[in-house]
């Protein structure tokens, strides 16, 4: 039944109020604090200055900041896409049977916790860690090699790790939108498997490729836990790890919220720049926004 | 076609073994018998959950973390359904915007959600507590309760509710009746995943608690330490909360639908892009 106009406003005054409320007025809040400055007893000095951008963006270690966040958002966004894909096809298309208690799992993976996992990974992969010992009691390695922690690339790993579930998920909706017919039609009429995939299948899961690879673009470069327990001390700094140390070891929160605008400005140039390479590629229909 | 459904079936089975391989490891080690985290694990024994058990800062966390999510999983499910009726039933720019304008705070990273609170807080002199804790969780797990309720709502027969009120019933037993009923899985679900999300927040959380520790919290301050084997007890129970709230939650909804339950979520999450 449709609503009468007064009760659907009525329904959606708590919405407003919450984004309102805790939403809004505090990012906007965060923005004039961004054109504040500190004292020397580390005040805040509510007068106007543009001077945190003009360090943040003229300021060469900010740039290696950047460029490590990319260097650990990129592949993590690009490695869970892929392994989704893989997943979730198989799910749509081979699963058979299977599909409904594989669902579930890939469901219950997705509850799996962040800091768990963070944690287990620490196990896993240190010196006197699980692998180290397996590879050991293998005889494969007689020393404990220092493998993968604290690096970027056990970064990456322990990211795409949390971020598979969700990847499949999204993906695997996407799929199993398609009409059936679709495929088998253009293998009836000559296409092979890789042209059938590369120019049926992809597109049609273009727009949730579109939004789950910004989707894990921005929490991999937002995290700032994962970097810090399993990074690299040169190698790992992102603009997460830099916006938590202005709140939390230099207490420079005006700087801070200053990093965390340039950061929103960098993911609007991701979106156009993903979105153009995806057109380009024919993964992105002309018309989508 | 046989080779290739091959390769296809063995990556499947390999990125699966990738994604529980951390998830069993933490369990396994949570119930080690020895206190090195070295292969194999030394027999199995409850010792890590009776120190942790032990502790009354465990304990405390623990609470927090029970208390929040509850408090959550209630208020965004309130708010949530009420807008998802409005924004299912109701077709107009305003609802169109509420709809999309819903769906911000889970595209910005917590972080910023986290900083921006920071900010209110700073300038409203809210000090932090187990309030802004919630405010925090709230804004987060709104937008999951709005696309389950949602999809609910827009992929069910709408004729069985013409049909009640040709029969002489009145908008409020429609309501009550047929429409409660029939999304009834949908707010169950909304709330259990609510709850699980709440449980577990830690991005956010970190910057609105303050002196308040929940049980992730906990954890990250465990963290900070070298390897801590009776961490492996506390992240299993991180785990094992959800784990086993969602299975309650997905046992329950496939008695209650005829529609296969896991489907369900995996909707949900497309719709969110």
């Amino acid at each position: 039944m449709p609503l009468s106009r007064r009760l659907a406003a009525f329904l959606l005054t708590p919405l407003g109020a919450l984004l309102l409320f805790a939403v809004i007025v505090p990012v906007a809040m965060l923005f004039a604090f961004s054109f504040f400055h500190i004292d020397e007893l580390l005040r805040i000095v509510p007068s106007f200055t543009t001077s945190n951008y003009a360090d943040v963006l003229r300021s060469q270690l900010y740039r290696t900041y950047a460029l490590n966040t990319l260097l650990i958002a990129a592949p993590t966004a690009l490695l869970s896409i892929v392994g989704g894909y893989v997943l979730a096809y198989y799910l749509a298309f081979r699963a058979g049977r299977a599909r409904g208690i594989l669902l579930i799992a890939i469901v219950i993976a997705l509850m799996g916790s962040y800091l768990a996992l963070i944690y287990s990974w620490r196990t896993l992969s240190g010196e006197h860690g699980i692998i180290n010992s397996l590879l050991q009691a293998a005889h494969l390695t007689h020393h404990p090699l220092s493998l993968i922690l604290f690096s970027r690339t056990a970064v990456v790993i322990a990211e795409v790790n949390f971020f598979l579930p969700f990847t499949t998920l999204v993906l695997f909706s996407s799929l199993t939108a398609i009409p059936t017919g679709l495929e088998a039609a253009a293998r009836d009429l000559g296409a092979s498997r890789t042209m059938t995939l590369r120019r049926i299948v992809l597109p049609l899961s273009g727009t949730a490729l579109f939004g789950a690879t910004l989707f894990v673009f921005f929490l991999s470069a937002g995290d700032y836990i994962t970097p810090v327990f399993l990074g690299g001390i040169g190698s790992s700094g992102t603009f997460g790890t830099l916006i938590a140390d202005q709140l939390s070891t230099t207490l420079n929160y005006p700087l801070g919220a200053s990093i965390a605008f340039v950061m929103l400005a960098l993911f609007a140039v991701t979106v156009v720049v993903l979105r153009l390479a995806m057109r380009a590629a024919g993964l992105l229909p002309e018309h989508t926004g | 076609m046989r080779r290739r459904s091959w390769v296809l079936t063995t990556v499947a089975t390999l990125l699966f073994l990738f994604i529980y391989l951390p998830l069993l490891v933490v369990v396994l080690y949570g119930f080690n018998g020895g206190s090195n985290l070295s292969w194999p694990p030394q027999g199995f024994s409850l010792r890590w959950f009776r120190l942790i058990f032990g502790e009354q800062a465990f304990r405390s966390g623990l609470r927090v973390s029970a208390t929040a999510a509850l408090a959550t999983a209630a208020i965004a499910v309130v708010i949530g359904t009420a807008a998802a009726f409005a924004i299912a039933r109701r077709s107009n720019r305003l609802t169109r915007w509420f709809e999309s304008g819903s769906r911000l705070p889970v595209m910005l990273p917590p972080l910023f959600i986290g900083i921006a609170l920071v900010a209110a807080m700073k300038t409203f002199a809210i000090d932090p507590s187990m309030l802004t804790i919630i405010a925090g969780h709230v804004i987060i797990t709104t937008p999951f309760v709005i696309l389950i309720v949602v999809s609910r709502l827009r992929n069910y027969d709408m004729t069985v509710e013409q049909a009640a009120r040709d029969l002489g019933a009145t908008p409020r037993m429609v309501l009550r009746r047929i429409t409660l009923p029939l999304i009834a899985p949908a707010i169950f679900g909304a709330t259990v995943i609510a709850f699980a999300i709440s449980f577990d927040e830690v991005l956010i959380t970190n910057f609105t608690s303050g002196t308040t520790q929940t049980l992730p919290l906990f954890v990250l301050s465990r963290l900070h330490r070298t390897i801590d084997p009776s961490v492996n007890a506390v992240a299993t129970i991180l785990l094992l909360v959800p784990w086993v709230v969602v299975g309650l939650a997905l046992l329950w909804q496939r008695r209650g639908s005829r529609r296969g339950a896991a489907d369900a979520p995996a909707e949900t999450f497309t719709r969110a892009l």
